[in-house]
């Protein structure tokens, strides 16, 4: 039985196991790629005789991991071969594998720093299951990834192999055995003297071989090499002219270098032409577009990863539409002051990550009590507490939408696609005025470091915020004139003749009076309330992937939809009853759910974040602890939600929730 | 050549190099023979008197008879002067450039452009050896052409002239391009050469014009920007409390790409905006859309300048780069008025606009005030910076006809206060109130210059494109002024084919230095007095009546002969081909005490100078010096020259007789003054020795009574002084003290004053009451009793009538020992039956201090 | 003839204000406060320099000078403990043009908000900056605060107050780019008036600490300066405070002190034995933050779609 205690060990053996079992289980047969390769050990041999190129085979899909220690650029090298794979009309999916540390010690499996792109002749909504081709530019890097599961029997390792002549007995004992060990287990390995044919280039081979190992994956994958090299002149375009070209000359040899000794040669067709502009951005770079997009003038932030790189973009760019990014004293004073530009008119946003969320719920709950217009953007990350930060979790669903003593309801939506964390920052903004109410975007590290192409939008004026009102303010109307059955009230802004009020924390009037009374606070409770109730009005019952009825329903929210439905679609292709359904707002909740939970024998959801796993010791239906969104529906819906969800710090991958799936299937089968 | 001379005529010129110490003119050898000199005399005066007959037996002069001062620079090919200018670009001016920013003469650009770009001494050698060379090149091959040329191409093309003329080797030619290259890069974008061509005072007017107007347009152009920004942001926020904002389809685009998530009718039901926030009202929605409809509409003239001229200006001369138009009328004058008011009533709407705009972006435009005023906003109503916007009317009239027919419009215009240019081209020699076929000196000569002077309020300046620097500086304040500015110009006419080529801003520059066009310049808008309105710069030696250069020559026994020569109007008169009758040649040798030189002729007295004969100095084209016998007519035309100067003399305050005389009545004032105050002294002295004297004795005997006193009483004397020190009021007195103490403190601040303290601790008084500026306002008193103790109108406690307070000595005090800034001072109890009243009393004490 | 037509379109009804226009609700401070005074004189200062009330906000933390807000007829923002200067700076960022008022307290701002206190003056944002400073926390009812006098009874200290207190001012002259710093005293109404109009004035964070009593928890801490007026010295000079007799007669102890010398403002301030009251330090040409952080707002919307569709661009294959 499937379990990622043990899959996590780090033992190659229990790896393999996994992949056996997976094997017998989905009679997949084992990798067809495992074709006999004209290479060994030595370079020079007579079957691959420079310039004798073998010709490409046509397959639909592939995955391909750079893995190295950090700072050896294989992060740059994967996000360029993207990019040029998705100018050549590819889906494409790229994800960064991050070390915590910025200089990890070299060669030590936990630094393993690099990126995994997937490329099809289709659309590619997620990072998929296991690689098929990993570049290594050295051994010990491998094996994280390997206990990650990232691998399997027959995956393709080009293998940097000056470590077999390292000066360190050590270090070449180390590397002979992991390549014995590696070769035992299944992986294809191939060694490679990538830094000795760099070293004809530069002196530095360090710092160049990430563009020779782009050349050579853009000759096994056929890229076109003119497109590549005006992408790495983009890359590099603030460095200078010499930079470029030696870049350029390194990933010619690589290219060189892959046709006349590599046998591997893949051409993979470009999928139908979407139509239209598309533009390739990773989750937080489109977040910092949407906040250009919906007008907002002021970003206030503080550093915290995974979050920072969405200002750090801003920061390039915001100029040009006159924006301003605000880097605060500490994540309180960040929130603190976006509420004092929101209060002036000037509608701002706030980006973080959990930690600074925890720091700034008290500041959340005054913009909730004194319902103050704000854009929270959260790039979650593990935790609790400092927890994994560059890595992947869902866990601050429940602090998002509770974190605050108190009673505060607010609006907490989830950008399930890196081109919806553009799109939801603009209807943030604009909830946020119409409903007088700070809006959270959950997104996370999945999204804010995954690369993806996604339609290019079409900026309007009308996604603007207003100019700031100026005119005379009603003296009638008070500053909260809450609209009994919506909860709304309009919003005097500072400079309204008429309209000065004082804001308050604290129970207040709707003339914005301190009020200790019962009447008061039961008042202004139950309108702030409301006007959740008057927004979830306003929404559309949410869309079910696959048949509107069935045996089971997978529900999920945020960047777990590719993996959740590209699953669901495996399952389906095997005649399984089941279809999927994913939320984007969770406050207020869309509508309608018990309704189609109603139409399917078992619903459960499928999450990055912690339950209790049934078959744990102590683990009881009186002692279980559920995932967050399931806790919400159970209590929401009063359906008996059932989730799996892990926190193993990386994306769901859709052959783990394929087999999720099948698990709760038998189940379903059993109890009849 | 000596310091004061050097604005002179000959200090502005110099001959090339090479030419320098040019052979001294010399006298013919004569026969002396007092029989025919008798003779000759008496002939000279009968053609100074202007009998015919004597006219013929005179010799006429030659053609190449110049006056002797000029004839160093009769060579005009040889002649270096200060055009072509280089001119400054317009473009990226702040629109208060000075004349010398705006343009230079080409000659000093060079230098200065090939020291910016090789500012070393060895850097670019044969360039900079040949500047002089391209400076001369230029100047002769320009020298036919009107108008300014683009000054980078124009080097460049003298510079391959100065390739072809040197010759030099391959590196040679290939380091002066470079330079050559690098020398016309300096030249800015839009910088022009301009040669003296026919018209160099209008080009130099657009030129003016231009620096001044593109920079304000510029600005006005951001300015209409800023209001149409203004302006939108009120509409858009207009719009957002409309119903239209919120339909569905608006709702839907409002929330960008993720609205298939939405129920659009439910949506916009929810996002109404319209309360709170007023509606503008209607009328001023509309004004706000005239505005912002007339602001987009606008774009801007690209006319800068408007010539309206009667015909005689052909105007091939007008390059098409600049944005100059002409209309031809009959009565210039006229159409000029016309046609700036047709500029100025297309303008309002748009000044109105912006006013408009500016009115409302600031929230303050009151119907009431501003309707009525925008109803007759016409170009009176104009700022400044708005009048200096509506694009330049010039008329350009000719002499005669604004002095004859065109006097009418000529003079509406003048005194109308529009700020409109009026270009007049005059002749100094001829007399433009004189019909063309009539003796120029018939009459006294109508002086336009005076006569814009006589219309008080105009701008008016005399001045002469051969001295660009004073043109520019004369245009540019009539540019600024914002009044109706006449400038009357005298270009200068190359001499008729008959008499030898002499370049005409040399005739030009002969009519300035022979006082025939001096130069001035009269702004009304400096003040009312004279004294700051005048400008009377530029005229050589102002201060004489002709300007003095010295002159050598070699006599007839070839002995150098050193003098000081005047260049007078007769001398100018003499480049005049019309006025050469009024000369004859002086046969050499005639010596007459009645020969006397034409400027002592002209400083003599009527009586004297009739007896005389006066003449001027004359070199012909061989070198030989000659004395030229001049007609009577022309030495009054110079006399009636001679008033005009002193006038203009008078108006500037050079040489003003009325304060001559004042400085002479006071010295003989003073010199009075100091002989009284001498003899006073003398008397004082004497007196106050007597009493000296007197005193001495006394005073020994005082000081023995003294000492005697003194022993026997001093003790008795110090206790009987009563010591006094008056109870104070508590505020004034109290004040004054600790005033004067502070100001000690400012010196010592270690230790308080003790004096001060003490004797703030004696003070008692009676009456309550409360100081007010140290109250805090704290409410303390007003809960003890709110009708003894009440707020004025600084929000500080003060005290109402005890009785109609009812209030009682206790609440005083208790209310002084609340106060945190202890201002309330319970003062005496008034009501003797109050219970407890030494306990208050001994309560109060230490708030009554 | 120009400038015949006078320009009388210039000449518009001014609105005038009076105190009342800048007043809220009543005062609901214990009598005796001296938050009374300083009140009073905000709304002076406001009223003589006749700002418009709708255009002026005045934030503040949570204490009882925190209350301020409450009773002005301003805009006001009455936020959470400490963070006064953030939501103050916020409010200037994008729109400088607001008159921004900060009312904050010993707890509030030296203690809770340190963080933010130290980085607003760097900042430096045109705004005036009040600290009631009564040396306690009244609202929570007499705990010690940052500038209790060591030995001060509180409910935390019931044996007295255990470190020396905090001195705000070498913490605040010490920030990088302050620009205003004074202290007066809540019981001299004029000086409180001239420190804070002063403070209004100067371009930057005028940054204003007031001595002042707490009659109900810390009455003996004022009490004994009132006992010793010459522990308090009046600054003088001619870029300082201007001082008018009833002042000058109250604060006997003079001392003549330019502004704009910092290290003789730092030692003023390290001098415990007095408290100096007026202007220690002024720079009138320190750089203030919204310069910077209200650049752009000018832009017009197309200009802000081309900018939008620039960075698009950048990223369209």
């Amino acid at each position: 039985m499937l379990n990622f205690d043990e899959k996590v060990d780090l033992s190659l053996d229990s790896v393999l196991l996994i992949y056996r079992e997976d094997e017998k289980r989905d009679g997949k047969r084992p990798n067809r790629l495992n074709r006999p390769i004209m290479m060994g050990q030595s370079m020079v041999d007579e079957a691959t005789a420079a310039g004798n190129t073998t010709p490409a085979i046509t397959i639909h899909e592939h995955i391909v991991e750079i893995v190295s220690d950090s700072g050896e650029g294989a992060q740059k090298a994967g996000q360029t071969f993207g990019a040029v794979s998705a100018r050549m009309g590819n889906g494409v999916w790229t994800v960064e594998i991050i070390p915590a540390e910025i200089q990890p010690p070299a060669r030590s499996p936990a630094g393993a720093s690099g990126i995994r792109i997937r490329l099809a002749s289709k659309y590619v909504t997620n990072m998929g299951d296991e690689a098929d081709l990993v570049v290594a530019f050295n051994e010990q890097v491998l094996y994280s990834r390997i206990a990650n599961g990232a691998y399997k029997e027959g995956t393709v390792v080009l293998l940097e192999s000056k470590w077999r002549d390292d000066p360190v007995e050590e270090i070449r004992a180390q590397y002979a055995k992991a390549v014995m060990e590696f070769r035992a287990n299944g992986l294809v390995v191939h060694e490679l003297p990538i830094e000795l044919a760099c070293l004809e280039l530069t002196s530095s081979p360090r710092k160049g071989k990430n563009m020779f190992v782009l050349g050579m994956l853009c000759h096994i994958f056929s890229r076109d090499a003119d497109t590549a090299r005006a992408q790495i002149a983009d890359t590099f375009r603030r460095k200078s002219d010499e930079v470029i070209a030696l870049n350029i000359r390194l990933f010619d040899s690589g290219m060189a270098f892959a046709r006349d000794h590599l046998a591997l040669h893949f051409h993979i067709p470009p999928h139908p032409d979407q139509g239209g502009r598309w533009i390739v951005t990773n989750g937080n770079q489109a977040v910092g577009l949407g906040v250009m997009a919906s007008g907002m003038e002021l970003v206030s932030m503080y550093p915290i990863t995974p979050a920072t790189s969405a200002s750090h973009y801003l920061a390039d760019v915001f100029h040009q539409v006159g924006g301003f990014v605000h880097q605060a004293e500490d994540e309180i004073a960040a929130i603190g002051f976006a509420l004092g530009a929101s209060f002036s008119g000037k509608t701002a946003c706030t980006i973080t990550s959990g930690p600074g969320l925890a720091l700034k719920t008290e500041s959340l709950a005054l913009a909730v009590m004194a319902e103050i217009p704000l854009v929270l953007a959260v790039v979650q990350r593990g935790g609790p507490s400092t927890g994994l930060p560059t890595k992947v979790e869902q866990g601050d669903l429940l602090a998002a939408l509770y974190g605050e003593p108190g009673d505060a309801p607010k609006v907490v939506i989830a950008a399930a696609t890196i081109a919806e964390c553009l799109h939801f920052v603009i209807l943030a903004r604009r909830l946020a005025e119409a409903f007088r109410t700070p809006v959270l975007l959950l997104t996370d590290a999945n999204l804010a470091t995954g690369v993806q192409p996604y339609p290019r939008p079409e900026p309007s004026a009308e996604w603007l915020a207003p100019p700031v009102d100026q005119s005379t303010w009603d003296e009638e109307v008070p500053p909260y004139a809450w609209d009994e059955r919506t909860g709304l009230s309009p919003r005097p802004i500072p400079g309204m003749r008429g309209g000065e009020y004082v804001l308050t924390g604290l129970a207040h009037t709707e003339q914005s009076k301190v009020a200790y009374d019962s009447d008061s606070n039961q008042r202004g409770c139950n309108l702030r309330s409301r006007k959740l109730a008057a927004l979830a009005g306003t929404l559309k019952p949410p869309k079910v992937h696959g048949d509107e009825s069935g045996d089971l329903l997978v529900v999920g929210w945020g960047s777990t939809v590719g993996a959740i439905e590209e699953a669901i679609d495996r399952a389906r292709a095997q005649d399984h009853k089941v279809s999927s359904l994913h939320l984007r707002f969770l406050s207020p909740m869309e509508p309608g759910l018990k309704e189609i939970f109603g139409r399917f024998r078992m619903v459960m959801t499928v999450e990055i974040n912690y339950s209790d796993d049934p078959d744990a010791p102590l683990i009881t239906d009186d002692t279980r602890r559920y995932a967050q969104l399931a806790w919400l529906l159970r209590a929401h819906t009063l359906v008996d939600v059932d989730c799996w969800s892990v926190v193993y710090g990386h994306p769901l991958q859709p052959g783990m929730i394929h087999r999720v799936l099948l698990k709760h299937l038998d189940a379903l089968e059993a109890i009849h | 050549m000596s310091k004061q001379q050097t604005d002179g005529e000959v200090g502005r010129m110099t001959q090339i190099p090479g030419r320098a110490g040019e052979s001294l003119p010399q006298l013919p050898p004569v026969v002396k023979d007092v029989k025919t000199s008798r003779r000759l005399l008496f002939t000279l005066r009968h053609f100074h008197l202007g009998d015919p007959g004597a006219m013929e037996e005179l010799e006429p002069l030659g053609p190449d008879m110049l006056p002797a001062l000029l004839s160093p620079f009769r060579e005009s090919s040889r002649l270096r002067y200060t055009y072509p200018l280089f001119l400054f670009p317009a473009e990226g001016q702040d629109g208060h450039a000075k004349a010398e920013q705006l343009t230079c003469p080409l000659s000093e650009w060079l230098q200065q452009a090939a020291a910016a770009f090789a500012p070393e001494n060895d850097a670019a050698r044969i360039l900079k050896d040949h500047l002089s060379w391209l400076d001369h090149h230029l100047r002769h091959t320009l020298i036919d052409r009107d108008g300014p040329l683009d000054a980078a191409s124009t080097l460049s093309e003298a510079g391959a002239a100065l390739k072809a003329h040197l010759g030099l080797d391959e590196s040679g030619t290939e380091r002066l391009d470079m330079d050559i290259r690098s020398l016309a890069d300096q030249a800015p974008a839009g910088a022009m050469i301009m040669a003296y061509g026919r018209y160099p005072a209008m080009h130099l007017l657009v030129h003016a014009i231009r620096s001044r107007i593109l920079p304000r347009r510029a600005r006005f152009r951001t300015l209409i920007d800023n209001c149409i920004r203004g302006l939108e942001e009120l509409l858009d926020v207009e719009w957002t409390k409309s119903d239209e904002s919120i339909e569905p389809a608006r709702a839907r685009d409002s929330v960008g790409p993720g609205n298939q998530l939405f129920d659009l009718a439910a949506l916009s039901e929810v996002m109404d905006h319209s309360r709170g926030t007023q509606r503008m009202p209607e009328e001023r929605r509309i004004r706000i859309e005239w505005a912002l409809q007339v602001l987009k509409d606008w774009e801007g003239d690209p006319v800068l300048v408007h010539f309206v001229h009667d015909g005689r200006l052909t105007c091939k001369w007008l390059p098409d780069t600049n944005p100059v138009t002409d209309l031809e009328d009959p009565d210039p004058c006229g159409r000029a008025t016309r046609l700036f008011d047709e500029q100025a009533a297309r303008l309002a709407e748009i000044f109105a606009a912006v006013r408009i705009a500016q009115l409302e972006i600031n929230g303050i435009y009151d119907p009431a005030i501003h309707d009525p005023w925008f109803d007759r906003f016409n170009w009176e109503g104009f700022s400044q910076e708005e009048l200096q916007l509506v694009p330049t009317v010039i008329a350009v009239g000719d002499a005669e006809w604004l002095a004859g027919d065109g006097m009418r419009s000529f003079s509406r215009l003048l005194s109308s206060g529009r700020p409109v240019q009026i270009l007049v081209r005059v002749q100094p020699s001829l007399n433009p109130s004189a019909a063309p076929d009539e003796n120029p000196f018939q009459q006294f000569r109508l002086e336009l210059g005076y006569l814009g002077i006589g219309h008080r309020q105009a701008v008016v300046t005399q001045t002469s494109p051969a001295r660009h620097q004073h043109l520019m500086e004369g245009f540019l304040t009539a540019v600024d002024a914002t009044r109706t500015s006449l400038h009357v110009l005298n270009t200068g006419t190359r001499t008729d084919t008959k008499l030898m080529p002499l370049n005409a801003w040399l005739v030009a520059g002969a009519a300035l230095e022979g006082r025939a066009h001096p130069f001035f310049h009269v702004n009304p808008e400096a003040g009312d007095a004279a004294a700051v309105r005048v400008n009377f710069s530029g005229n050589p030696q102002p201060e004489q009546d002709w300007p003095i250069h010295p002159f050598a020559y070699m006599d007839e026994n070839g002995n150098r002969v050193d003098e000081q020569l005047a260049f007078t109007f007769a001398d100018y008169a003499l480049l005049v081909g019309s006025l050469r009758d009024h000369f004859r040649l002086i046969p050499p040798g005639t010596e007459s005490d009645a020969l006397v030189p034409m400027q002592d002729y002209l400083a003599m007295k009527p009586d004297d100078a009739y007896q005389r004969v006066p003449f001027v100095w004359g070199v012909d084209g061989g070198g030989q010096l000659h004395r030229l016998v001049v007609a009577r007519e022309l030495a009054l035309a110079c006399l009636d020259r001679l008033n005009y100067w002193h006038t203009l003399q008078e108006l500037a305050g050079v040489r003003n007789r009325y304060v001559e005389q004042a400085i002479e009545r006071t010295r003989q004032e003073e010199r009075e003054a100091a002989r009284l105050n001498q003899e006073r002294l003398v008397t004082e002295h004497a007196a106050e020795f007597d009493r000296a004297r007197r005193e001495a004795a006394g005073e020994a005997m005082q000081r023995l009574t003294d000492m005697l006193l003194s022993m026997d009483f001093s003790q008795s004397l110090g206790a009987g002084e009563p010591m006094t020190t008056p109870a104070s009021r508590p505020s004034e007195p109290t004040e004054n003290k600790t005033a004067a103490s502070t100001d000690e403190e400012g010196v010592d601040a270690s230790k308080p004053p003790p004096q001060t303290a003490e004797i703030e601790d004696d003070l008692v008084f009676d009456d309550p009451w409360i100081d007010t500026p140290l109250c805090t306002s704290c409410n303390d008193c007003l809960k003890v009793n709110p009708l003894l103790f009440v707020y004025n109108d600084e929000k500080q406690a003060a005290l109402t009538d005890i009785e109609e307070a009812n209030a009682t000595y206790a609440q005083l005090v208790q209310a002084a020992e609340l106060c945190p800034a202890r201002c309330i001072h319970p003062g005496k109890p008034w009501n003797p039956d109050e219970p407890g009243l030494e306990d208050l009393v001994e309560r109060a004490a230490p708030f009554n201090q | 003839m120009f400038g015949l037509t006078a320009d009388w379109s210039h000449e518009i009804f001014e609105r005038y204000f009076t105190l009342g226009d800048y007043a809220g609700g009543e005062a609901r401070w214990c009598p005796g406060c001296g938050d009374h005074g300083v009140l009073t004189a905000v709304h002076k200062v406001l009223r003589d320099e006749q700002v418009v009330p709708e255009m002026t906000v005045a934030v503040s933390g949570i204490g009882c000078s925190s209350r301020l807000p409450h009773y002005m007829g301003t805009f006001g923002f009455h936020g959470l403990h400490g963070r006064a200067l953030p939501v103050a700076c916020g409010i200037k960022s994008r729109r400088p043009e607001l008159d921004v008022w900060v009312a904050t307290g010993d707890g509030d701002c030296f203690s809770i908000g340190t963080a933010h206190w130290i980085h607003a003056i760097r900042y430096n944002m045109d705004m005036t900056m009040m600290v009631f400073d009564n040396a306690i926390y009244g609202l929570t009812k007499a705990q010690t605060s940052p500038t209790s006098p060591t030995g001060m009874h509180t409910n935390t200290h019931p044996f007295g107050a255990i470190l020396d207190p905090l001195d705000p001012l070498t913490v605040t002259l010490g920030v990088t780019n302050v620009s205003f710093v004074a202290q007066v005293v809540d019981w001299s109404p004029p000086l409180l008036y001239e420190v804070l109009k002063a403070a209004h004035r100067h371009k930057g964070l005028g940054f204003v600490r007031i001595v002042q009593r707490c009659p109900v928890y810390a009455n003996n801490y004022v009490k004994d300066l009132l006992g010793h007026p010459d522990r308090i010295l009046l600054l003088e000079h001619e870029n300082g405070i201007p001082i008018d007799n009833s002042v000058a007669r109250q604060f006997r102890n003079h001392r003549s002190h330019d502004p704009s010398d910092i290290s003789a403002a730092t030692d003023l301030a390290r001098d415990q034995s007095v408290i100096p009251v007026g202007l220690l330090y002024h720079n009138p040409n320190a750089p203030c933050y919204e310069e910077l952080s209200s650049r752009g707002s000018d832009m017009t919307v197309e200009q802000k779609l081309a900018g939008m569709n620039a960075a698009l661009d950048t990223f369209t294959i």
